[in-house]
């Protein structure tokens, strides 16, 4: 089977058809990443922007990584950021940490969906909570890991920052969850 | 991630998607796909769009490829 990066390139090569395997590959994945976050509304909402975006920016892409995945994650990412700032009625610049936690904390933060969803087991509400106080940063690249099951390297491509510092922001987050978990086993 | 770490992940399931979700945003890149394959296809090699290509595009709507995954 051709790989993702195989089939990216061709299509950036006169072949454009060809991302649409690409597309067919990931779209329950990258849906799932969106709807986790935002609700399935969004979600099917946003999909179609997620694919124009990853379309008209493939040459970009490097096709020495077979998996397009982290590549996509990150610009649902991108595009669920965009969709934030835009129900938040602002037009601020993409920012750092401090915009992360804004984001993480505005009307249309995803983890009232998340409390939505969750049966009534007072552990997992305590998980959620623990969750949801975690730096946005750190909170990223443990759903990345936990939810979308990519690794930290992988997570990091999606984030666009160092691998060393996916692994520290991962560690971080493990530990400080730790004590919650410790308690569900006692 | 392995137990305790599974509660996290129950966090994170969230049910698939109707087809209907999946195929709505695969039509809009259908589209883009078509429209690049025309602008392509549809050029000489000067650049500009050939006279037969300019007389197809008048004469027919255009038209998206089918969908393989459909």
């Amino acid at each position: 089977m051709e790989t993702d990066g195989t089939l990216i390139e061709r299509s950036a090569r006169g072949r454009p058809d060809a991302f649409v395997e690409v597309v067919s590959r990931h779209e329950v994945a990258v849906h799932a990443f969106l709807a986790r976050r935002a609700g399935h509304q969004v979600a099917a909402d946003l999909l179609g922007e997620v694919w124009l975006r990853a379309f008209a920016g493939r040459g970009g892409y490097d096709p020495a990584y077979p998996d397009a995945r982290p590549w996509l994650f990150g610009i649902a990412r991108n595009v669920l950021r965009a969709h934030w700032r835009a129900s938040r009625g602002d037009n601020h610049a993409p920012g750092g940490a401090t915009e992360e936690s804004a984001l993480a904390q505005a009307q249309t933060d995803p983890w009232d969906d998340v409390v939505d969803r969750l049966d009534s087991a007072t552990r997992v509400r305590a998980l959620a909570s623990a969750v949801r106080a975690l730096p946005a940063e750190e909170r990223d690249v443990l759903l990345l890991v936990a939810w979308e099951q990519l690794t930290p390297a992988q997570a990091a491509t999606v984030l666009g920052v160092p691998q060393g510092t996916a692994r520290s922001r991962l560690h971080r987050a493990r530990a400080a969850l730790r004590p919650v978990l410790a308690e569900e086993e006692t | 991630m392995t137990q305790p770490w599974s509660d996290l992940e129950r966090l994170g399931q969230v049910t698939p998607p109707p087809r209907a979700v999946l195929d709505a945003a695969r039509e809009l890149l259908w589209a883009a796909v078509a429209t690049e394959m025309l602008d392509t296809h549809g050029r000489g090699e000067s650049g500009q769009i050939t006279q037969r290509e300019a007389d197809r595009q008048q004469r027919a709507p255009r038209r998206l490829p089918p969908d393989p995954g459909a």
